[in-house]
């Protein structure tokens, strides 16, 4: 091990967390703010895989292998979602042409 | 009569995915001249469910569970699976008087329908957070899909763009929030849930959990239609085909109220009531207010019940409320509001399709959701007025129908909380008049108003006979509510565990 190495604290489960709360704050500042629906999918995408990273953190926190099989659920599921998703983003662009925010918002009141 | 034995648990969902495959291979098999044979099959599907729920199953049987505890069967799963066997079988009534306009793609219409309902079978009898998360995803991801089915119509991509974004939000809040649980736990089963909440003995429950619920309920909170996660209800329920609206309306709410409910009565206890209580009061207060307010100024009808149905999910939450405050808990209130609940999603399952087939048949005819084109529709067709008069009088709570006795019982189980359940119970009150006075316009619309063009709307036979039945069940509903009731408080008094 490098010296630099050796002199960072050890990587605990809070590290996990806190790594997992930002992805999940980035996600969603990203869903609410970004214009273009691709980033916005993208952004859902960074927000399952958070929770996904606070759930393999657990499983190492209690030793049981529940968690870890949550994650590959939770992947079939996103995995299922963006292929709706990018479905629905094609009839999207088909029938407005363009994927921004401002080409869904027609119905309104 | 249990007619499936130990695998009771899966006989629905079992029967449902069967059918929808069924109906894919019908559709492949069918020429293109005779594809209503495609609905047929998809009616008989549901037929079959619907007899296999009400009659096949044991409503006070033992809890039965399956695969490890990941599916329960029990009084709540069994009266819940029956009223989505009960909504699945008029939404196929319904899709079948919608399919002459889709353009192509019956049998994916039929089968997503079906798949949905699968989905919302296995949500009735969730047992552990795992199959929570992919039971509701079966039913979002099937209505994502529907939503935008008529690809051709720009409104419809629109409301299945915004399911799909919101939606997506909300089931990545439901998997963080589970993230949260289960490290709290270390377990993903309700029942380790509650061991690990009785085991503290009353003390407060760790930060991750009360995270990790908030999170899970704000998630939740979607698809009730819930203020603040409410905003795609309108435009949804706008843009989507007709039967998908209707289903959508009837399936989610009374999904999401499904898993509120076993989330609510795992973790309802002395240490955490208190600090539920006063959320589900404000909650209620604001969806309330927001959804009959806003649905003052509308002039769309479909537009008009998205309001409405979220002024529902506010009638709804106050079962909720009614756990009842520390001081004065009664497990009792507690079990009628989610008696009155369950109830509730059943009158508001039988009225909604009431409604809606009223506008599926008009905008058939007519080709226009919007309430001025409503106008004189008493002397066009007299059946559809009073067919849609009868739905929107129930949704009201007007006596003797449906929707009256439900909006009772759940007042009557906030009253049970004592003092502190008495503001609700006048918002719930203000909000009844709000609501009359909305439904009432558009009833003045059909009855005073003269027809801008006068021409009759025929009813043919089996549609004026579904429409005879649907004003029939709200009728019986409300007047004689008795076993119904009865089923409810069953299934409510064991799920939180009073006796008798």
């Amino acid at each position: 091990m490098t010296p630099l190495l050796a002199a960072l604290p050890p990587v605990t489960v809070q590290h996990y967390l806190l790594l997992s709360g930002l992805l999940f704050a980035v996600g969603l500042v990203g869903v609410l703010f970004r214009r273009n629906i691709i980033i916005v999918l993208m952004c859902l995408e960074l927000m399952l895989s958070a929770a996904n990273l606070a759930f393999v953190a657990f499983s190492r926190v209690h030793g049981n292998l529940q968690g870890q099989v949550m994650v590959f659920f939770s992947i079939a599921v996103a995995a299922a979602e963006a292929a709706v998703a990018l479905s629905i983003i094609i009839a999207l662009y088909r029938a407005r042409g363009g994927v921004d925010v401002e080409d869904a918002a027609e119905m309104k009141g | 009569m249990d007619i499936a034995g130990p695998f009771a648990p899966v006989l629905l969902e079992t029967l449902s995915a069967c059918g929808a495959g069924a109906v894919l291979l019908v559709d492949l098999f069918t020429p293109e001249a005779r594809k209503s044979r495609v609905g047929a099959a998809s009616l008989a599907v549901t037929a079959i469910l619907f007899l296999a729920a009400w009659f096949g199953m044991e409503a006070g049987g033992e809890t039965a569970t399956l695969f490890g505890g990941s599916l329960v069967l029990d009084g709540m799963a069994v009266f819940l699976k029956r009223t989505f066997a009960t909504a699945g079988l008029l939404a196929v009534l319904a899709a079948i008087r919608y399919e002459d306009r889709l353009p192509r793609g019956r049998g994916e219409f039929h089968f997503l329908l079906l798949s949905a309902l699968t989905g919302m079978f296995l949500v009735s009898s969730v047992g552990d957070l795992m199959s929570m998360f992919v039971s509701l995803e079966l039913v979002t991801l099937s209505f994502f899909i529907l939503a935008a089915f008529r690809r051709e119509r720009p409104e419809s991509v629109e409301a299945g763009l915004k399911l799909l974004v919101l939606g997506s939000l909300a089931a990545a809040f439901v998997l963080f929030g589970t993230a949260f649980l289960y490290g709290a736990t270390g377990d993903l089963t309700f029942a380790g849930l509650r061991d690990h909440l009785a085991s503290l003995r009353g003390a407060p429950p760790s930060r991750d959990l009360l995270l990790g619920l908030l999170f899970v309920l704000l998630g939740l909170g979607f698809k009730i239609g819930m203020v603040p996660m409410q905003v795609w209800v309108p435009d949804v329920y706008q843009g989507a085909p007709a039967p998908v609206t209707a289903f959508l309306a009837v399936g989610s709410k009374a999904a999401g109220f499904a898993l509120v409910l076993r989330l609510v009565t795992t973790v309802a206890g002395p240490g955490t009531k208190d600090s539920l209580q006063l959320l589900f009061t404000a909650l209620a207060f604001a969806t309330l207010f927001y959804g009959n307010l806003a649905a003052i100024p509308q002039t769309n009808v479909k537009r008009l019940l998205g309001y409405s149905s979220i002024g529902h999910c506010g009638y709804l939450l106050m079962g909720l409320a009614a756990l009842g405050p520390a001081s004065y808990y009664d497990e009792s209130a507690a079990a009628s509001g989610a008696a009155a609940i369950l109830f509730y999603l059943l009158a508001y399952a039988l009225t909604t399709f009431g409604a809606f087939l009223v506008v599926i048949l008009f905008s058939a005819a007519t080709g226009s959701d919007e309430m001025d084109d409503y106008a004189g529709l008493s002397r066009r067709s007299p059946l559809l007025a009073a067919s849609l008069t009868v739905a929107l009088l129930s949704l009201a709570g007007v006596p003797p129908l449906a929707g009256f006795f439900g909006k009772f019982m759940l007042m009557r189980s906030v009253a049970l909380t004592g003092p502190a359940g008495f503001g609700l119970l006048v918002a719930g009150a203000v909000n009844v008049v709000i609501g009359l006075y909305y439904y009432l316009c558009l009833v003045k619309r059909m009855y005073v108003h003269p027809p801008k063009d006068a021409s009759p709307l025929p009813v043919t036979g089996p549609t004026a006979a579904l429409l005879y039945a649907l004003t029939a069940a709200l009728l019986i509903l409300g007047i004689f509510p008795g076993a119904f009731v009865t089923l409810a408080s069953d299934a409510a008094r064991a799920a939180f565990g009073v006796g008798g």
